[in-house]
């Protein structure tokens, strides 16, 4: 498993700052072609152990997002440059000043930049897009003057192109895992592992990935599910998939498709790309105004996929799943397709016994 | 339907009576809850708001205005609220969900047969605010589905710092939106002067509500924090009336009257508190009942401190008579959760230093987390900086199952001896 420290480190060997950002989707290409290399700091449960340092500042009650963030910034203080976060949930909007309040603690400090993403659409709103630019433009002057460097259009087109090119592997290594492929959990631990690492050296592994494969043409006849929830499932369970006979023909997962799934065609314009990047992405339930687009992406998805189940591995303490989950399941049973609700609390990567039963049940039952 | 069983807390502590304000408050409130049915029944246009969505806002429509947070402190009040859990439990509705949603869902969409409190007229339009919890608009969105009815959320960018012009312009252009979307859903003209009205009764009210507040001043304070969550249920209810001006007004004057005839809530008060989150509307009663036995009077909450306030502040920002819309905008953050660690550790300190506050509650709201997120850092500022010693307890703000009495006050008496030790030392 890769060391995320490690990782950090190497980002700075090759004389790269290191933004840290908070999930979900930070401007990751902006601040790529600022010089710096963005972290998205998610996907934390299996590379930190104690919460030590977390429990200071955060009830049990926080979702293991933001409690396994706050421990990876105590951490690697010394390894990051800056921190960067918008609102995207009202856990993670209130993080900033509890992460300065920790760094205090210790004597650090962190120059730390927020913004605001509005949660409506420009249908309902017409000035929201206007307020985005208004914020964005304050981000990347912010920037500009902590670090003294200058915004350029061109160098942003180029990171531009890099995402959008990270972003493709991601849904060519997604198709070869539906076809029964390249195992699940290849998979996530290759987009997981490019949250930290520089988009360069992400796009190598997607691609040796995708080259490792290619020549396994194994047409496996499991059955066929869709993932959904905000984490990728601790690997163990990843495992369990297909170890139960079921091959993960698609997935609904914030780290991962609703990640990769969109970069919008503008090529320069920071504000009309973000204008875009929020309204327009694959639709998420931190998102606020896109439940009713998800609804209809959720049954294309199980539709050209020719999924057989869908199984929703919930993160505890994220009510923003929550809340759709019952009409979700409603629409599930309308379709014809069977849903298998499974919770992953903060502590959970070893204790699997419980997940295989069920698992195993739900296979039986497809 | 009225909420008597919060009233019933209202200032009975010494005679056992209820007081005119109490009275005054069940009689408005049934009044309200009746007509709204009445209204709906002769076809009036429903909408369902967030509580701090302007209402005065709504007021320059003729439309029937629910206040569904409301409903499920009500709910929880009388003692209601986990049989309401349950059912949108039953549902789907994750146990860890806001209580004030599971109560309201259960209500909604699985309403018991027996109910003893009928549903809020159904509404036409929703429309929610994501600067006091974006989560209310998750809970609202299930109403979306359900009922396929439009859902304006209004888009409320959070403070770390004072509201700025571009935030507050950018408040301003929604309401607008929502003007327009009111008006192309009913046929109705928006009247600004309603709003206008509106917003002048909604000011006086808050003056008299600050007076209100301002006998807790007093030593010993002349209300507990337990009277004033009993008596937001008017200001989240009907801001912008004259019935809020009148019931506000009789509140404060009564009050005062009380002090004059030296009738204190907790006649021997040795110990002043402090309370940070939602009130524990299931426990109302009980909780300051066993805190007059102990002398201690949770005497201010930063909850209720709040109204009528911009970020950061405890004092009334008062209604210049001019842009109504300009002054909604600008108070649109009244509430405490929508404004950062800083500004919420500043009221803080306002309100230990006014109130002469010996010791502080943070209750431990598994329900509310942006009220709750903050608390562990605040309350280490507050003892490293003011040396105001202070506990944590759990507290669920509607589920009484997520709350265990003789574990609260264990720690309540803890916090009482560390302030005499305190006091000795001092």
């Amino acid at each position: 498993m890769t060391d995320f420290t490690e990782s950090l480190k190497n980002i700075k060997n090759d004389g790269r700052r290191v933004m840290g950002c908070y999930p979900l989707y930070p401007p990751v290409e902006l601040l790529h072609s600022m010089g710096f290399n963005p972290v998205i700091m998610w996907g934390l449960r299996e590379h930190i152990i104690s919460l030590t340092e977390s429990d200071k500042h955060l009830q049990v009650y926080a979702c293991s997002v933001a409690r396994y963030m706050i421990e990876f910034i105590h951490l690697n203080a010394s390894l990051l440059d800056g921190i960067v976060s918008y609102n995207a949930c009202d856990t993670l909007r209130n993080m900033p000043e509890i992460v300065k309040c920790m760094l205090d603690g210790h004597g650090k400090s962190i120059p730390s930049f927020t913004f605001h993403v509005p949660a409506v659409s420009f249908e309902q709103s017409a000035e929201a897009g206007n307020y985005l630019g208004l914020h964005l433009n304050r981000l990347i002057s912010a920037v500009e003057k902590e670090y003294h460097i200058k915004f350029s259009g061109d160098k942003f087109a180029e990171s531009i192109e890099l995402y959008r090119t990270m972003r493709n592997l991601c849904r060519e290594i997604e198709a070869l895992v539906s076809k029964g492929i390249i195992p699940f959990y290849i998979f996530c631990e290759a987009v997981g592992e490019g949250y930290f690492t520089s988009v360069e050296k992400h796009i190598e592994k997607l691609k040796s990935v995708v080259n490792d494969y290619t020549s396994n043409s194994k047409n496996v006849k499991n059955k066929r599910i869709i993932l959904s929830g905000i984490l990728n499932p601790p690997i163990g369970i990843t495992k369990l998939f297909e170890n139960c006979g079921l091959t993960v023909a698609g997935n609904d997962i914030a780290m991962l498709k609703r990640s990769y799934a969109f970069t919008p065609g503008i090529k320069d314009n920071p504000i009309e790309y973000y204008c875009s990047f929020y309204q327009e992405r694959f639709p998420c339930t931190t998102i606020l105004f896109s439940s009713d687009r998800r609804i209809d992406e959720l049954k294309s998805l199980i539709e050209n996929s020719g999924a057989d189940g869908f199984v929703f591995v919930g993160e505890k303490f994220c009510e923003y799943e929550y809340f759709e989950m019952p009409f979700i399941e409603k629409k599930l049973k309308e379709w014809g397709i069977p849903g298998l609700f499974i919770e992953i609390s903060t502590e959970d990567r070893d204790n699997l016994a419980q997940y295989k039963t069920r698992i195993e049940a739900f296979s039986e039952i497809l | 339907m009225t909420n008597s069983s919060q009233e019933n807390n209202t200032n009975e502590n010494n005679t056992n009576t209820k007081t005119k304000a109490g009275e005054h408050l069940s009689k408005i409130m049934k009044e309200f809850y009746i007509n709204q049915h009445l209204d709906a029944q002769a076809g009036k246009f429903c909408v369902w708001a967030a509580i701090i969505v302007p209402l005065e806002i709504l007021r320059g429509f003729d439309i029937i205005v629910g206040i569904p947070e409301n409903y499920s402190a009500m709910t929880a009040s009388k003692g209601l609220g986990s049989a309401q859990c349950e059912r949108s439990h039953q549902l789907g509705f994750s146990p860890d969900l806001c209580s004030y949603a599971r109560i309201d869902l259960g209500n909604n969409l699985y309403p018991p047969k027996d109910a003893q409190m009928p549903p809020l007229p159904r509404p036409d339009l929703i429309i929610t605010d994501n600067n006091n919890c974006s989560l209310l608009a998750k809970w609202f969105d299930v109403y979306h589905r359900e009922y396929n009815i439009p859902h304006f959320i209004l888009d409320v960018p959070f403070c770390y710092n004072p509201q700025d012009y571009d935030g507050l312009n950018y408040i301003l252009s929604q309401y607008k939106d929502i003007i327009r979307k009111i008006e192309n859903m009913t046929g109705q003209k928006y009247d600004i002067d309603k709003t206008r009205e509106a917003m002048n009764n909604t000011n006086e009210a808050l003056k008299h509500w600050k007076r209100f507040m301002n006998a807790a001043l007093h030593k010993p304070a002349g209300i507990t924090a337990f009277d004033s969550f009993v008596q937001m249920a008017t200001f989240v209810t009907l801001r912008g009336t004259p019935q809020i001006v009148e019931q506000y007004k009789l509140l404060a004057d009564e009050t005062e009257v009380r002090i004059a005839e030296k009738i204190f809530p907790v006649p021997d008060e040795k110990y002043r508190l402090l309370w940070d989150n939602i009130a524990p509307w299931h426990q109302l009663r009980k909780m300051s009942s066993r805190l007059k036995q102990l002398d201690a009077n949770i005497v201010y909450a930063t909850y209720t401190s709040c109204l009528g306030t911009i970020e950061g502040g405890i004092d009334l920002y008062e209604y210049d008579g001019v842009d109504p819309l300009k002054h909604l905008a600008r108070t649109q953050n009244f509430s405490v959760c929508p404004y950062g660690l800083e500004l919420r550790y500043e009221v803080i300190e306002k309100l230990v230093d006014r109130c002469g506050i010996d010791g502080m509650v943070f209750a431990n709201n598994k329900s509310c987390k942006v009220y709750s997120l903050m608390q562990l850092d605040i309350q280490k500022r507050l003892i490293d900086k003011l040396k105001i010693p202070s506990i944590m307890i759990d507290v669920d703000h509607a589920d009484v199952t997520r709350y265990s009495e003789e574990g609260v006050f264990i720690r309540i008496e803890a916090l009482l001896e560390q302030i005499d030790r305190y006091k000795n030392v001092c």
